[in-house]
């Protein structure tokens, strides 16, 4: 089926302005200010209406830090009143409870809030002075408000040691805790060696995330994931088969962590969504991607050959095994 | 298995459906989870504006390809198991 292509995706990745008012270590967009070229307001609402007439299901937003947008609650309104569902990314800073009282009203929204640690001594070095104790705030007026939310975790050297402590937090707000990959894109690619995780940390996380099916990973984790997690449906990348990207000024990239020149395949300012989904060469090699070395290894099946954006930004090369594949961790370790 | 092929439905708040090559595909935002239907051409997504049983519903498909009484069973247990997984309702 994701060979042939679908129609259309089922989510797309839209990331709605540069702005930003935090400059955290490991934005995987080098998010602060915005762009002139940045998507109109009625350019956002025509998109709005591709996405619809496509029935792409849902939209996962994220920045930049969405709330900064001038006029993006009615933007969401827009998507939500044209059956597209959202799932906004925030770091949580600009939540207030007038916000999240809001926000409650939006049956079609999702909410993640960004944390990068179960402490301030933790999550300040990466997202900035102060924005543990304003996150909390935030996640404390939207559980108040009743608004359905999950908190965020990078995956991090610092931030592996206090994932069960995380869990604990993001529970204590009736909140799930989600864990996204670490990937050396955006300010990510300075400070990989300082806060990607490391391989002992890799292992032992494949081993606690078995333990905790509750725990959500997005597609991140398919390089580590297990045969019990597979059954949820996380066992490929779904860049050109399932999602793709959309960028503040309207390119389109297959995903969000491949925002690179060699992966750009449109501009939505001039080109349908759905004809570069139909058309792209670029989307047409993603979809047939076989990672040769892979093909053989006992757990294809479960990772299909991990994240192709990782492997690009390791190796300039997306036909190579996912550098932080758990069968090669392994053998790294044992020898 | 209760005899389902006259019974009606509807999507389950929440869930919308598209038509793709393979049939039909379903979006629960409950999740989210994705849920497929490989009916080929025999269902749109229409189906689910529970208008029609199955039954009558396939009477008007007799020469679509894959109308066969196996096949029609097969999706009449589908129907079913999406029923049990809150996706559709009957109606």
């Amino acid at each position: 089926m994701a060979r042939a292509g679908l129609s259309a995706p089922v989510n797309v990745t839209w990331e709605i302005t540069f702005r930003c008012n935090l400059n955290c270590a490991h934005c995987l967009s080098d998010a602060g200010r915005a762009s002139p070229e940045e998507l109109t307001d009625e350019q956002c609402r025509r998109l709005v209406d591709q996405l619809s007439a496509s029935k792409v299901f849902q939209v996962n937003i994220g920045g930049g830090e969405p709330f900064i947008r001038p006029g993006f609650m009615d933007l969401l309104a827009y998507a939500h009143q044209k059956g597209v569902v959202t799932c906004v990314s925030s770091n949580g800073t600009l939540i207030g409870r007038d916000l999240a009282r809001r926000l409650a009203r939006m049956k079609m929204l999702y909410l993640q809030v960004s944390l990068d640690g179960a402490t301030p001594e933790v999550n300040d070095p990466i997202r900035g002075r102060g924005t543990y104790q304003r996150i909390i705030q935030a996640a404390e007026n939207l559980a108040n408000e009743g608004v359905l939310f999950s908190i965020n975790t990078v995956l991090t050297k610092k931030s592996y040691p206090q994932l069960e402590d995380l869990r604990r937090l993001a529970g204590s707000f009736g909140a799930e805790l989600r864990v996204s990959r670490f990937r050396p894109s955006g300010r990510g690619k300075q400070s990989r060696d300082h806060l990607g995780p490391d391989k002992e940390q890799l292992e032992s996380f494949a081993a606690w995330l078995e333990g905790h099916e509750l725990v959500r990973t997005g597609d991140s984790f398919f390089c580590l994931t297990s045969e019990k997690r597979r059954r949820k449906g996380l066992d490929m990348c779904g860049a050109a088969k399932m999602t793709c990207c959309i960028s503040p000024t309207g390119d389109v990239f297959p995903c969000a962590f491949l925002q690179e020149q060699p992966f750009w395949v449109g501009n939505v300012k001039t080109d349908s969504l759905k004809s570069v989904w139909d058309h792209s060469l670029v989307f047409a090699r993603l979809r047939n991607l076989q990672v040769e070395t892979c093909v053989e290894c006992s757990r294809f099946e479960v990772c299909r050959g991990g994240c192709p954006a990782m492997a690009f930004h390791t190796y300039k090369d997306i036909n190579m095994p996912d550098p932080e594949c758990l069968v090669n961790l392994n053998m790294e370790m044992a020898s | 298995m209760t005899d389902t092929s006259y019974a009606k439905y509807k999507l389950a708040p929440g869930t919308q459906v598209r038509e793709e090559g393979f049939g039909l595909l379903f979006y629960t935002q409950q999740g989210p989870r994705l849920y497929f239907l490989a009916c080929g051409s025999l269902l749109d997504a229409s189906f689910f504006e529970g208008r029609q049983g199955l039954e009558q519903w396939l009477a008007g498909q007799r020469d679509e390809p894959g109308h066969d009484r196996g096949s029609v069973a097969q999706m009449q247990q589908a129907l079913h198991q999406l029923g049990e997984k809150g996706v559709i309702l009957e109606c």
